[in-house]
């Protein structure tokens, strides 16, 4: 993705949509599994052993 | 090249000086969307002293500093395309708190050593350790508690991994209420040493 793609995902948009809400921390971090993503990340470094 | 131009050097390293003892350090999962909201948030949420915000390019840093001063908040900002002079007077004028949020790329080689400074967010996370114990870490002097918040994106998975396997840390989910005595002076308890 081209950087300015991004900024504009990030940067682009309306301050009072931002204002009204909290940010649901809790939902968020359900859609992230640290733990098995840790794990299919491990399994795919070469071994040094 | 070391041994035939140094004769008995004096090695030091200055990863060993930066500590992350003291800070807690939290993630939280987001889309580069959401950042601007979760950043919102935390700023209402958290009992900030000073906090310093880093980004990953300066042009991230003006956007956002524009963006952060459109939410309400006061801030500076500094990032490498300013002038050297221009930089060091906003520095100055941040150290002694006449603005209370800093928004910057990395610009400190050896950690912040700014006492009031209790939270430290990585609105961009870092690709590199190093990168991440020069913004989060802090030199043995001031080794002191604060929280480091890290926005993490889908795509920083890599780098979170590396950054907690080569620092040998752990960044935390970032949870529903963050203890104030982790990071608020007035809230800090000294372990009691005597009894009376």
């Amino acid at each position: 993705r081209k950087p300015n793609d991004r900024n504009d995902d990030c940067f682009n948009q309306h301050v009072c949509d931002i204002i009204e809400s909290e940010f649901d921390f809790e939902y968020n971090l359900s859609l992230f599994d640290k733990a098995a993503v840790f794990e299919e990340i491990n399994s795919q470094l070469p071994n040094e052993g | 090249f070391m041994k035939k131009n140094l004769s008995d050097p004096y090695e030091v390293n200055l990863m060993d000086e930066l500590t992350l003892k003291g800070v807690t350090q939290y993630y939280a999962f987001v889309q580069e969307r959401q950042k601007v909201h979760c950043l919102n948030t935390l700023f209402s949420k958290l009992q900030i002293n000073q906090s310093i915000i880093f980004c990953n390019s300066s042009q991230r840093v003006e956007l956002l500093a524009k963006k952060i001063t459109e939410l309400g908040y006061s801030c500076y900002y500094i990032h490498a395309k300013m002038a050297q002079g221009h930089r060091n007077k906003v520095f100055h004028d941040f150290r002694a708190g006449m603005c209370r949020n800093l928004v910057c790329t990395d610009l400190f080689t050896r950690g912040i050593d700014i006492q009031a400074v209790n939270v430290v967010i990585n609105f961009d996370f870092p690709k590199m350790a190093e990168t991440y114990l020069h913004r989060i870490g802090r030199s043995g002097r001031y080794g002191h508690l604060g929280v480091a918040i890290n926005l993490i994106t889908y795509d920083d998975r890599f780098s979170l991994h590396k950054i907690e396997q080569e620092l040998g840390t752990q960044i935390s989910p970032i949870p529903r209420t963050i203890d104030k005595a982790l990071y608020v002076a007035e809230f800090h308890q000294e372990p009691d040493s005597d009894d009376d």
